[in-house]
């Protein structure tokens, strides 16, 4: 907002941030500050990481929970980017979904969870379920702000060159929500992320989140490090490929 | 040069000048009784006050006045973006009743697709009406070469300058062939060399496509320079307070600024606007 920095700039100092926090910890680790119970060294975790991406049973876990956010995240957002288009572009429908996404947005997704195991049991739905329906209000409310946020005057403009109802729609409307939509899409598919840890440090026997769960029990931090940090790769590698995809399918922002 | 298409009717010859004959040929626009009041609970605004106005085909009428005096809105109402709350309005004998292609316009903000590139915004209105690929591509061929803008058919609008992208957005409405181009104060946010540059092409593709346009303005030279016919209008309520025939032919140059007779006209409406801005 108040300085501008070149790309490079940028990069350097992201990296920084990151090199910044290793060294402290490798220096805290070897200086023997923190109990390795507590706190394993780097190494300690890099030699983990070694032998959990030898084994099976880790990617089976890394598997299924990219399976379940996968498919909570795309039923979620099936129903809510159309449902949010919808109450975005047309009064009534925005009255019918709008209030009550936002009332049921505020109940915590945690608080949800006893109610979602009764209905769906403890099968992969309750997860999925889980996911999608954490994620799901969230996205009708942000889709619907990005279809109010268009400009109406693309619209008044299609309507003076001859667009009917239906063209103004799919050939005005939808082309300029997409832009917003796959950050809003990246945004909800973040928070997808934690509502999977929340079902599966519950209800759950495979996962990250279970493997989590279970290495925390026997006290092995090295094992909770790992799950953390797979989850963390993952989210910023889905994350990364979003920014890419955007930069990619919507050239013409940069005026290319 | 001939247009790539053209209606029956608009034979346009140039250099005539052609003065509407009373009673056997119908105006392009005629604006009846027009009123539009905008009404809430604790406030009432009237934003025109029963405007009568007709417009003859192939004519450039401006409307000239200060904020508030309804010209921008009398121009919606004629696009059909909003109706009247009185009166009517008939183009080419057919009551408005909501936007059509037959009423092009062109705004004062950048409204260009930028989703899509230069020739196909302008191929836009074509597109909607399902015309072939060829027929699009010989219009815009046209267009790009009117507006001078062939190097940036690829361009996407992002790209262009605020001048270009007008440019492309008066392309994209007259791809159409309206009836008639509205023109919603257009060159309003161009710097003054852009804005003369921009108003003397304008004059140039309306000699050649013969198009009506009616154009929306606060600038008086603008005004003067563009059009053959100036309606002059007031504020609270929006009115029409007279109108001025400009007397100078269709052929016009950057230099007819500098005539004693466009100062003459220049001084005249200037007198006829300042009590009205005072109102303000």
């Amino acid at each position: 907002m108040f300085s501008n920095l070149s790309p490079a700039r940028y990069a350097g100092l992201a990296v920084g941030s990151f090199v910044f926090l290793a060294a402290l910890w490798v220096v805290t680790s070897r200086n023997g500050w923190i109990d390795p119970a507590f706190l394993p060294s780097p190494s300690r975790i890099a030699d983990e990481l070694r032998t959990e991406l030898g084994d099976p049973q880790w990617w089976s876990h890394v598997g299924i929970s990219v399976w379940r956010v996968t498919v909570g995240f795309l039923l979620a957002a099936a129903l809510a980017v159309p449902l949010g288009i919808l109450a975005g572009a047309y009064g009534w429908m925005d009255a019918l979904v709008a209030p009550l996404c936002e009332f049921i947005r505020y109940i915590p997704v945690p608080a949800l969870l006893p109610l979602i195991m009764v209905w769906a049991g403890i099968g992969e739905w309750a997860k999925i379920l889980v996911i999608a329906v954490g994620s799901f209000f969230q996205m009708v409310l942000m889709v619907a702000d990005d279809t109010r946020s268009v400009s109406r005057e693309w619209l008044q403009a299609a309507f003076t060159l001859g667009a009917k109802t239906r063209q103004a729609f799919f050939l005005v409307l939808i082309p300029a929500i997409l832009p917003r939509l796959t950050n809003t899409v990246r945004l909800v598919l973040g928070w997808a992320w934690t509502y999977l840890v929340v079902a599966e440090l519950v209800a759950a026997n495979s996962g990250l989140g279970f493997a989590i769960m279970k290495a925390q029990r026997f006290l092995r931090t090295d094992t909770v490090f790992t799950g953390i940090l797979a989850i963390g790769l993952l989210g910023l590698i889905t994350d990364r490929l979003l920014v890419l995809l955007h930069r990619k399918a919507f050239p013409y922002l940069e005026g290319r | 040069m001939t247009p790539v298409f053209q209606r029956p009717v608009e034979k346009a010859i140039p250099g005539e000048d052609r003065q509407p004959e009373p009673g056997i040929r119908m105006p392009r626009i005629s604006v009846e009784g027009v009123s539009k009041i905008y009404r809430s609970k604790k406030w009432e605004f009237t934003a025109l006050d029963r405007i009568d106005l007709t417009v003859e085909e192939g004519e450039f009428v401006s409307l000239l006045g200060p904020s508030g005096s309804g010209k921008s809105t009398l121009l919606r109402l004629i696009a059909g973006l909003e109706p009247p709350t009185e009166g009517r309005i008939r183009v080419d004998g057919r009551t408005v009743k909501g936007p059509g292609a037959d009423r092009g316009m062109v705004f004062q903000r950048y409204t260009l697709f930028p989703w899509l590139t230069v020739e196909q915004n302008i191929a836009f209105g074509l597109r909607l009406r399902g015309e072939s690929r060829a027929k699009r591509r010989e219009v815009v061929e046209h267009y790009l070469r009117k507006i001078g803008l062939e190097a940036f058919r690829s361009a996407y609008p992002k790209a262009l300058s605020g001048g270009m992208q007008q440019r492309v957005a008066i392309a994209r409405a007259l791809a159409n062939r309206p009836s008639v181009l509205l023109m919603d104060e257009p060159f309003g946010a161009l710097d003054p060399i852009t804005k003369g540059q921009m108003q003397e092409m304008l004059v140039q593709l309306w000699e050649q496509e013969g198009t009506t346009v009616i154009f929306v303005t606060h600038d008086v030279e603008e005004a003067i320079f563009l059009s053959q016919r100036i309606v002059i209008m007031a504020a609270n309520p929006g009115r029409i307070i007279a109108e001025v025939r400009v007397p100078f032919g269709r052929s016009r140059g950057y230099d007819l600024r500098d005539t004693e007779a466009f100062l003459h006209l220049k001084r005249q409406i200037v007198r006829r606007l300042e009590p009205v801005m005072a109102e303000k």
